[in-house]
């Protein structure tokens, strides 16, 4: 399936489950020394050592659940996800897709070069699906956790192992986020940054249940990065002298529903429905450290890609 | 990549021409239409009340002043041939100042005196508002560069730097005086100009040519600057080649480790090696205009459009490759303190799978920029685009601005110059087209739910009709809006204007894959009338025919007739540039050899129109050639269309001369001095 056929889907599934608060918010300008501003971290590489052997299947790691679907057998695929919520494992058992936004994003590390060390690829997914031949593997979880008008992204790297559905954890650090611009539809975009580096994420509104189903962004280099199922897509940009690096995220906002008058459907019996609106934003980030700038400058803005559209929904259908 | 490094020819050009230093005679009625002419031997300052509003020293179409009480927007009115005073604050026309000339651009000195560029005419003016009543009284002028097109001050304003178009020259003055200093060769169709805050640089940016230029004002030397684009492909290839290189850098070099280090800056090496087809493929044109970035400082913004003319040695159907876009709006950032434009900002993005899924979006691009100022306090850079009559709203601090939209406003039909009112929140564009004064709020510079929070329309402003004799034509003036028309799927199916090949009725100085062979676009001004049949394959006997055959290849619908009707009286009225002022016993022996058996030129271009009107082989054919006879161009202004022959092969006239000779016509028995004369008269024609 094409990248714009998954996305013209996406579209169509994420708002047949949506429903979506309007509020109108604005982007800030650039500003000088924002940079300065940005908490600072320092997050470790992919390992550097080889994977070990095996990881026993009773080790876990708080927050995450390895799942081997019964229809795949046991030698398909297992799943990699946030733990469920207390009362749902039997569900999420059941069908450990899921459905709705994820707070957790998962990153796979894949071997790079001679010396066995690994690299993070540039996707992430809510719901990552390993093949058991692909043994013990590095994987990032990145929880993002809005609270009090902040943020704190928690990352955990561990060791995964898709034959014993084990997990080790290698280490943790939560990281402080700060806001620096919103768009219509309570999309929200945070920064953070590390040494040479800035890390830009785009988040959607918990309260939405509205599944972008891929989060895409294209950066100036060509590069394709993407978050599948998640609330968050995090890109990081080079802060280098002399040179700059920005990315373009597409993101579909909800700007609010209103009742469809069903001519007596109701009393009808028939299911109440509403029609959504929606927009897609173009969400852009960008970093550049140039010759007469100080520091690097770190900038974004937000802006409309086209039309606004909508869609007719039935109330409930797909929430919990 | 190829280095334009051209050292222009500076020449002295002496203090004469300026007619100042008498004493000032304002002949301007106020609170109405008056007339300004320069007295002669009028002072170039004797007291204006006018004060610049966050002035950018930077040459537009239109400034703000505060004239008095009142906030002023001054607007170079190139139809009424006038400077416009209009209230911003109470959105009425206050007084017109009629001028000896079309004014292009203007600007606002920190003493207030208005400096205005005649177009038409050649000639700079200053001039001063004494009164509130936005009437202006010129004071000076002075002979101005061929076609002269963007004026900007110094940081220090003692020097005043014009452009000349057509002439192809920046000339510096004594903003005080309008002495000139001195002039420095560019390359074809410089507009814009800025200069950089410690007044050493002016950046220039062109027309065609894809390239913004530096001239050094202390050397007065010229730097010509690439501005090709490179596709996001191979700008991701090259970073993942050297983020791999630096991952294998940072390892234990063992043998095995090295050897990869070398081929992977082996195929570095390789893929940076110059490759003039990959380049071609990422020519720039539509410079129209320049904005110096506020905050961050040290970065001049270059709007342009880069341009895929496809691939020479096929034959597509249409003009440009059959599969790929033609035409990507970009903006280059240009780092002052290396002096180039930084390489992210040049990447040009051509995937469709990120472009909107539904056509139905398609909002329009810009690819007809004519104006940009920043707005600090949003950090916007505005810039209006002809085509969709729009000033659309960048982010100014971003390495990409291009890639970061934040809004759009819809303006007047052909908005040539938008000017910012920080403390108002807002900035004023003018649109020449339909003279119309757009003012649009800057209190929101970023998308809105537009269905709970209407935005605010822009106020216009449509100026007083002309009177019946100075009005333009309305079939003129059709055939204008037409011309610039992009994304009108009657004229080009991926949005093209025909001014996207002619920026201002010239040509774009590219040469495209055609239905027929490689073929250079032609200029248009002041040469299409006398010059039938048409094509370089001579075989549209009409304009009607042949802009019918170009509509066809550009997948465009057609117009109807009447409105086929205007645009081709636009392209045949259309102003022509002028032409080249040169030494004339040089032009006369030059034109005694044109003349002459011996060279040949005059045998096929020949009578009014500098042609035959017949096709010949001149051993011209190329590899995708279908033909191999081409018909004669028309010769008039041929100094200003380089590069030349129908695939331009040939970069100069002079290379032309030598390098046709016994093919066409005959040179190699012309003397350094002949040969000289000879191009100097082709020049002037």
């Amino acid at each position: 399936m094409s990248i714009k056929t998954t996305l013209g889907l996406a579209t169509v599934t994420a708002l047949s489950l949506a429903l979506g608060v309007a509020e109108v918010a604005h982007a800030a300008p650039a500003s000088p020394g924002l940079w300065s501003e940005l908490p600072q971290t320092s997050l470790p590489p992919a390992p550097k050592t080889a994977a070990p052997a095996r990881i026993l299947g009773g080790e876990r790691v708080e927050g995450v659940t390895l799942t081997s679907p019964a229809n795949m057998g046991p030698e398909g695929m297992v799943v990699l996800s946030e733990t469920p919520p207390k009362g749902k494992e039997a569900a999420h058992k059941r069908n450990p897709f899921g459905e709705g936004f994820a707070d957790t994003c998962f990153t796979r590390g894949e071997p790079q070069g001679m010396n066995r060390d690994f690299t993070w690829t540039d996707g992430s997914d809510a719901r990552m699906h390993l093949m058991r031949s692909m043994g013990v593997m590095p994987v990032r979880s990145e929880k993002l956790v809005e609270r009090d008008g902040g943020a704190t992204l928690s990352v955990t790297d561990m060791w995964i192992d898709a034959v014993t559905l084990g997990a080790r954890a290698i280490g943790k650090r939560d990281v402080t986020l700060k806001q620096v611009g919103s768009g219509p539809g309570d999309i929200k975009l945070y920064m953070m940054r590390e040494a040479s580096e800035a890390s830009v994420l785009v988040v959607f509104p918990k309260s939405q249940k509205f599944i972008p189903w891929q989060l895409m962004g294209e950066k100036s280099d060509g590069t394709i990065v993407h978050s599948s199922g998640c609330r968050h897509l995090r890109v990081s940009l080079a802060a280098e002298k002399g040179r700059g690096e920005s990315v373009v995220v597409r993101a579909p906002s909800v700007l609010g529903s209103e009742p469809v008058d069903g001519a007596g459907e109701k009393e009808r019996g028939f299911p109440e429905r509403q029609r959504v609106r929606f927009r897609t934003l173009l969400v852009s980030a960008s970093t550049s450290w140039l010759g007469k700038d100080p520091e690097p400058v770190v900038s974004f803005s937000v802006g409309w890609e086209g039309r606004e559209r909508s869609v007719e929904r039935v109330v409930g259908l797909g929430e919990e | 990549m190829r280095k334009h490094l051209v050292v222009g020819a500076v020449v002295a050009v002496g203090v004469l021409a300026a007619a100042c230093g008498g004493s000032p005679k304002a002949s301007v009625q106020t609170g109405g239409v008056g007339t300004a002419a320069a007295p002669a031997g009028g002072a170039c300052k004797v007291r204006s009340i006018a004060t610049p509003i966050d002035g950018p020293q930077t040459g537009s179409s239109v400034a703000l002043v505060r004239l008095g009480a009142r906030k002023v927007a001054l607007v170079a009115d190139e139809d009424a041939r006038s400077i416009i005073a209009v209230d911003v604050d109470k959105n009425v026309e206050l007084a017109r100042t009629r001028l000896a000339g079309a004014p292009s651009q203007l600007v606002v000195t920190k003493d207030g005196r208005v400096v205005t560029l005649l177009r038409d005419v050649s000639k700079v003016v200053v001039l001063e508002a004494e009164t509130d009543s936005g009437a202006l009284a010129a004071r000076c002028d002075a002979k101005a560069p061929a076609d002269p097109v963007g004026v900007a001050l110094g940081p220090d304003e003692k020097t005043a730097l014009v452009t000349g178009g057509f002439g192809h020259t920046m000339r510096a003055y004594d903003a005080a005086t309008l002495a000139p200093r001195f002039e420095v060769d560019l390359a074809r169709e410089p507009r814009a100009v800025v200069v950089s805050d410690d007044g050493r640089t002016a950046y220039v940016s062109h027309a065609v040519g894809s390239t913004v230029t530096a001239v050094d004002l202390d050397a007065r030397q010229v730097r010509a600057m690439n501005l090709h684009g490179q596709d996001v492909q191979e700008a991701s290839v090259a970073s993942r080649f050297q983020k791999h290189l630096s991952q294998l850098k940072a390892q234990k070099p063992t043998p095995e480790v090295r050897a990869q280090i070398e081929s992977i800056e082996a195929m570095i090496k390789m893929r940076g090696a110059k490759d003039a087809a990959k380049e071609r493929r990422g020519q720039s044109c539509q410079g129209f205009a320049l904005a110096k970035s506020v905050r961050p400082l040290g970065r001049v913004l270059a709007p342009a459009v880069f341009v895929d003319p496809g691939d020479l040695e096929n034959r597509p159907e249409g003009y440009g490759d059959d599969h790929t876009p033609t035409e990507t709006p970009a903006i280059a950032v240009i780092d002052e303190s290396t002096g180039r434009p930084v390489e992210e900002s040049l990447t040009v993005s051509r995937q469709r799978h990120f472009k909107q899924v539904d056509p139905r979006d398609h909002a329009g691009e810009c690819l007809l920029p004519r104006a940009a100022a920043v707005d600090p306090t949003s950090g916007s850079l505005l810039v209006t685009c002809f085509g969709i009559d729009a000033v659309v709203a960048y982010d100014a601090a971003s390495i990409t601005p291009e890639r970061t939209e934040r809004k759009r406003w819809q303006t007047g039909a052909g908005p040539t110059g938008v000017a910012v009112d920080v403390a108002g929140r807002r900035a004023v564009v003018w649109s020449q087209f339909d003279r119309t004064v757009s003012t649009v709020s800057l209190e929101t510079v970023a998308p809105v739910d537009e269905k709970k929070n209407p935005d605010k329309a822009p106020q216009k402003l449509s100026l007083a009709p002309l009177p019946a004799g100075e009005k333009l034509p309305a079939e003129y003036a059709l055939g204008r809006i037409l011309f610039h028309a992009a994304g009108d799927g009657r004229i080009a199916a991926d949005g093209r204007a025909c001014a996207s090949c002619h920026p201002d009725g010239r040509d774009d100085g590219i040469t495209w894959a055609t239905p027929e062979g490689p073929r250079r676009s032609i200029m248009l001004a002041g040469r299409v009338a006398p010059s039938a049949p048409y094509s370089w394959n001579g075989d549209n006997p009409d304009l009607h025919t042949h802009i019918g055959h170009t509509f066809d290849r550009l997948g465009g619908a057609g117009l109807r007739s009447v409105e086929l009707d205007s645009l081709i009286t636009y392209v045949t009225k259309m102003p022509a540039p002028p032409a080249f002022e040169a030494d004339s016993a040089k032009v006369a022996r030059g034109a005694k050899i044109f003349a002459s058996k011996e060279a040949g030129c005059a045998t096929c271009h020949s009578g009014g129109a500098l042609t035959d009107g017949a096709s010949h082989d001149v051993q011209s054919k190329a590899k995708a050639d279908k033909g191999k006879s081409f018909n004669t161009p028309s010769l008039h202004l041929v100094g200003g269309t380089g590069p030349y022959f129908h695939d331009g092969r040939y970069k100069s006239l002079r290379e032309l001369l030598r390098k046709s000779d016994g093919t066409m016509g005959k040179t190699s028995h012309l003397s350094e001095a002949d040969m000289d004369a000879l191009e100097t008269y082709l020049k002037t024609l």
